[in-house]
């Protein structure tokens, strides 16, 4: 167990962290790389439970943000670190390409504007293409001219911010669950009290507050915060795995007017099956992401038209994900840069706000800009020598050739024993998941990490053997749903 | 265990899936004189969907008898083991292609290549689920789809809430409305898309007149509510069939309630067939891939085990066929679907009740004093009016030679409909009433 399991008392940190998402997940990796104390808090059972888990899953490549913006070159150079890192941890990372279409004539000047601006970035890969060209690429695109990028690519979000979390934990760092921030103080020693909802209380010397959609608010504890995060939510539904075999691109169209975000697109999963999405509205909760009935319709209606060929495949997953924007719906504003800056007024605390896409292409950026900026001129970095890629993926055994399953069920034989169908994970890989290095235990814990329950039964048939098995792994019956703790899954049990 | 140990198998005849229509299968390859045999199940115990199904009215066409899902699966088994087919369990097959060849893989035996003459796949089905409707809302805990609740329940034994809304009225709706409520949950709603309720009569009067339940018709949850447990539903009027059905503006209304049921319908599950699963199947049940036959709820919906076992036999007789080399008829003709349903099946909705709908057989007679049909039916028609009776069902844990196990109970006689519930509580809890109980193995440990 991590230290999830800290009584209250206040260990002295140099550093901790606020948010488990993909930043505040890649800021304790590389934190982990020096001998410094770290500990990240997030509210929630697991990390990646925020944006971090509900987005398109693209690595973007750089070219639809302004030049000069902090957007653009942590985007840049994070797509590369990005690529790099998930290599090193065994993250996959899929390289489908993107297209974005002009209807018509009247969108070219569009596309010059992305390949301009790609240039300007210094983002390669890039180049225009006509209709023939989309043809023979994608035989199920219709467009007059695309943007054709190499680079970009699909990932698994959630899995990236997880092999991160865990492997700087098992490199030292630590991690609080359960653990939402509620108010901020200051020790005896000027070091910063942070205080849990549950009771803890942790000291750190610097903060970094990277709680997403909650950031303006986690700022609110210590000061006015110096901007205001407006929530949008964006709405997808995943189409069955067969529908892979419609497109293999990420396919975009021009962006609507409105803003709001990239327009509703195409894209391919690394796990197979297309997704559609996101929508994008401005909404006043910014952790409401329930899906509407309109919107769903909507989403088919305009994914169909890009990809015609999609529409006789059933959706199997529907979810939404909010993004932190720096301007609301009724704003002129169309481009706000991420607002990355220690507070003026409290010393040592740096805040991150906005971090809307191209937030999780760039989080290793962020992460090595935050420490350069921020972090090594107040606390000295010496470097961790022990520190080594220490975590195993999980395998994932239904990818893998035969030869190399049956050398997996040679070494544990609960490779044999596929307890979700659908996706075919074995128990192997469950228990893996449930004895993860941050204990975090729960169905969504699994869920991220193997990829059960997400196939097309939904967990209709394997929550029950999924559960059974957390509680063979000598968990209780609430431990199932643990991060529900109001109301887990089950009531309970029948008595015997 | 050597990983070189049993890599590759040369059969006759693979079937996959041991549930009502595998295990009729191969009990019919069996006395056709096929030897070379295996049936293969991923879960831990023979019987597929018949484990969960609790409740009485299998049978009585395959056994002239009415049984439980457990029961009838007994019967099943006990043939398949007099005759000592193989029975191969939690082993999953993962692949399938031309040949046909078939992988699997299990804790026993790792990854196995079986090479065969002639599959019979009898994969069962998938439920519909919350995603393929698109209901809108949040995705709190406590959405289940029908047969998912039945197995937390009667299998594993798990409490899944409190205060439940049930949609749809279609068997497993029909039937997991009584069980939930015999359990001691409490059912604040039915409701029903379509203008009449969906599965058999027999079930209509037993899991809702019974309960004095009376759905509510062309009404569907549109939204869920609840951050973490789902704390309630909207459901609206809605107008128009099938596909253009849309809620009826003004007519919202929001439900309180903790968990949401839903019995949206089965889909064959032919996944193992990849891209030929959408290909139409022939009058022989011979898929597109060659060698591949398909029965039971894989091949198409049945209502009633009995008409899975029997169209499970009918692939047997050609698949044996083909074992032997022996040509089957040509046929452009795609297999005609419900011809195997059983005569015996009578929906809800064919039916107008005027008097006392008869449950003793699914045939669903109505009686009245001057329509009476059979002798067992006249007793029925008497009970029913001095005290309505019924077969109580349930399951629990029991403990046998040191091992917990899961069974079935149901009661020898009808018991008193008004004591149901006390019944049950009393069998889970190891009382007296278990005298007048037979249990049967669903084969959870
Ligand atoms: C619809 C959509 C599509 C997107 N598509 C892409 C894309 O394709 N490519 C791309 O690069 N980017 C994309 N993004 C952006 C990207 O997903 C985000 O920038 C990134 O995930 C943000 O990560 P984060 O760590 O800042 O936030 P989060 O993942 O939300 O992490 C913040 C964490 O803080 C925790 N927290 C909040 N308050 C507290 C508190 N008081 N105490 C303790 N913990 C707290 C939360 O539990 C949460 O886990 C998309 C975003 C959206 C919404
Ligand atoms: C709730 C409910 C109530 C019902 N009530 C009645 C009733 O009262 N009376 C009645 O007669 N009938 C009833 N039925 C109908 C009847 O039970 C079914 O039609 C019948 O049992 C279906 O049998 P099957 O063999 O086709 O499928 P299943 O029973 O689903 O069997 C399929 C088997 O295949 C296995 N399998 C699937 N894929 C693989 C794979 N890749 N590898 C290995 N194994 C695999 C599964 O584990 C399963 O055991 C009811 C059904 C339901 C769901």
């Amino acid at each position: 167990m991590s230290a999830a399991g800290n009584k209250a008392g206040d260990p002295a940190y140099s550093i901790a962290i606020v948010g488990g998402g993909i930043v505040g997940a890649a800021l304790l990796h590389e934190l982990s790389r020096y001998r410094v104390r770290t500990v990240l808090l997030d509210k929630h059972h697991d990390v990646a439970e925020g944006i971090t888990k509900a987005n398109s899953g693209v690595l973007h490549a750089g070219f639809m943000v302004p030049r000069g913006s902090l957007k653009a070159r942590l985007n840049v150079e994070g797509i590369r670190q990005y690529k790099a890192l998930a290599r090193d941890l065994g993250v996959p990372v899929q390289s489908c390409r993107k297209l974005v279409i002009a209807k018509d004539d009247t969108e070219l000047p569009y596309l010059r504007r992305l390949l301009d601006q790609g240039t300007e970035n210094r983002v390669p890969g890039l180049s225009l293409i006509n209709h023939r060209q989309i043809r023979a690429l994608q035989p199920a695109v219709t467009g007059k001219y695309a943007l054709l990028s190499e680079e970009t690519a699909v990932t698994l979000p959630y899995q990236m911010a997880i092999a991160m979390a865990e492997n700087a934990v098992l490199n030292g760092a630590e991690v609080m669950l359960n653990a939402e921030l509620t108010a901020i103080g200051r020790g005896a020693s000027g070091a910063y009290l942070l205080h849990t909802a549950d009771g803890r209380r942790v000291s750190a010397k610097l903060v970094i507050n990277a709680a997403g959609v909650k950031a303006d608010e986690v700022m609110g504890l210590l000061e006015t915060p110096a901007e205001t995060v407006y929530p949008w939510r964006g709405e997808y539904q995943l189409l069955e795995e067969a529908s892979t075999e419609v497109v293999t691109m990420a396919v975009y169209p021009v962006p609507p007017q409105s803003g709001g975000g990239l327009g509703v697109h195409v894209t391919p999963t690394v796990n197979g099956g297309i997704l559609l999405g996101p929508s994008a509205e401005s909404i006043a909760d910014p952790e409401d992401t329930a899906n509407t009935a309109e919107v769903l319709e909507a989403l088919r209606r305009e994914a169909f038209e890009l990809v015609p060929a999609l529409a006789p495949f059933q959706t199997i997953k529907t979810y939404s994900g909010v993004r932190p924007k720096l301007f609301g719906s009724g704003s002129p504003v169309r481009f706000k840069d991420f607002y990355i800056r220690e507070s003026g007024s409290r010393p040592g605390v740096v805040n991150l706000l906005g971090i809307e896409s191209p937030g999780l292409t760039a989080a290793p950026a962020i992460a090595r800009h935050v420490i350069e900026e921020f972090i090594a001129p107040q606390c000295e970095l010496l470097p961790n020598k022990t520190w080594q890629v220490r975590r195993d993926p999980i395998p994932r055994l239904r990818h893998l050739p035969q030869e190399q399953q049956r050398r997996l069920w040679a070494q544990d034989p609960a490779y044999g024993d596929i307890l979700c169908h659908c996706e075919q994970v074995s128990r192997a890989e469950v228990v893996q998941a449930v004895n993860n290095p941050l204990g975090a235990v729960s169905i969504h814990a699994i869920r991220k990490r193997t990829h059960a329950t997400l196939g097309r039964c939904q967990s209709s048939f394997c929550l029950g053997p999924l559960s059974r098995e957390i509680l063979r792994q000598g968990y209780d019956i609430g431990a199932v749903a643990r991060g529900l703790p109001v109301h887990p899954i089950f009531e309970g049990m029948e008595t015997e | 265990m050597s990983p070189n140990h049993h890599h590759q198998r040369q059969l006759e005849l693979l079937i996959v899936g041991a549930g009502a229509a595998g295990l009729a299968a191969a009990i019919r390859a069996w006395d056709h004189g096929i030897r070379s045999l295996l049936v293969v199940d991923r879960d831990p115990y023979p019987g597929g969907i018949l484990r969960q199904c609790i409740h009485t009215g299998f049978g009585l066409e395959y056994y002239k008898e009415d049984l439980t899902g457990p029961e009838y699966l007994a019967r099943l088994r006990a043939e398949a083991d007099k005759r000592r087919i193989e029975v191969m369990l939690e082993t999953t097959v993962t692949g399938l292609q031309e040949g046909p060849r078939a992988t699997l893989i299990s804790h026993r035996h790792g990854v196995v290549r079986v090479d065969a003459q002639a599959v019979v796949l009898a994969t069962g089905s998938y439920e519909r689920t919350r995603e393929n409707l698109r209901i809108a809302g949040s995705r709190p805990a406590g959405v289940f789809t029908a047969g998912q609740a039945q197995q937390l329940i009667n299998l594993f034994g798990y409490r899944i809430g409190k205060r439940v809304v049930v949609q749809g009225t279609g068997d497993i709706g029909l039937i997991m409305t009584r069980r939930l409520q015999l359990e001691g949950y409490e059912v604040l709603a039915v409701f029903e898309r379509l203008r009449f309720v969906v599965g058999l009569l027999r079930n209509k009067v037993q899991c809702l007149d019974d309960f004095e339940i009376e759905p509510q018709f062309e009404h569907q949850i549109v939204e869920i509510h609840g951050a973490s447990r789902v704390a309630g539903v909207t459901v609206a009027q809605i107008k128009g069939c099938e596909d253009e059905a849309r809620p009826v503006a003004g007519t919202e209304r929001l439900v309180a309630c903790d968990t949401v049921v839903l019995s949206a319908g089965l889909l064959p599950n032919r996944e193992l067939l990849g891209l030929a699963q959408d290909e139409p199947i022939d009058a022989n049940l011979h898929s597109s891939l060659d060698g591949v036959f398909v029965a039971g709820n894989a091949l198409e919906i049945h209502d009633l085990a009995d008409g899975a076992s029997a169209q499970g036999e009918y692939a047997a007789d050609r698949a044996v066929d083909r074992v032997r080399g022996i040509p089957l008829q040509r046929t452009v003709e795609s297999h005609r679907p419900g011809q195997f349903r059983s005569r015996w099946s009578v929906p809800a909705r064919d039916v107008v009740t005027t008097g006392v709908v008869c449950i003793v057989c699914p045939r669903g007679c109505i009686l009245t004093d001057e329509d009476i049909r059979c002798r067992r039916g006249a007793e029925f028609l008497q009970q029913e009016r001095r005290d309505k009776h019924r077969v109580t069902t349930t399951t629990t844990w029991i403990h046998m030679n040191g091992t917990r196990v899961r069974v079935a109970a149901r009661s020898k006689l009808p018991q008193p409909f008004a004591v149901q519930k006390q019944i049950v509580r009393q069998i889970k809890h190891g009382g007296r009433a278990a005298q007048q109980f037979e249990f049967t193995d669903v084969g959870e440990r």
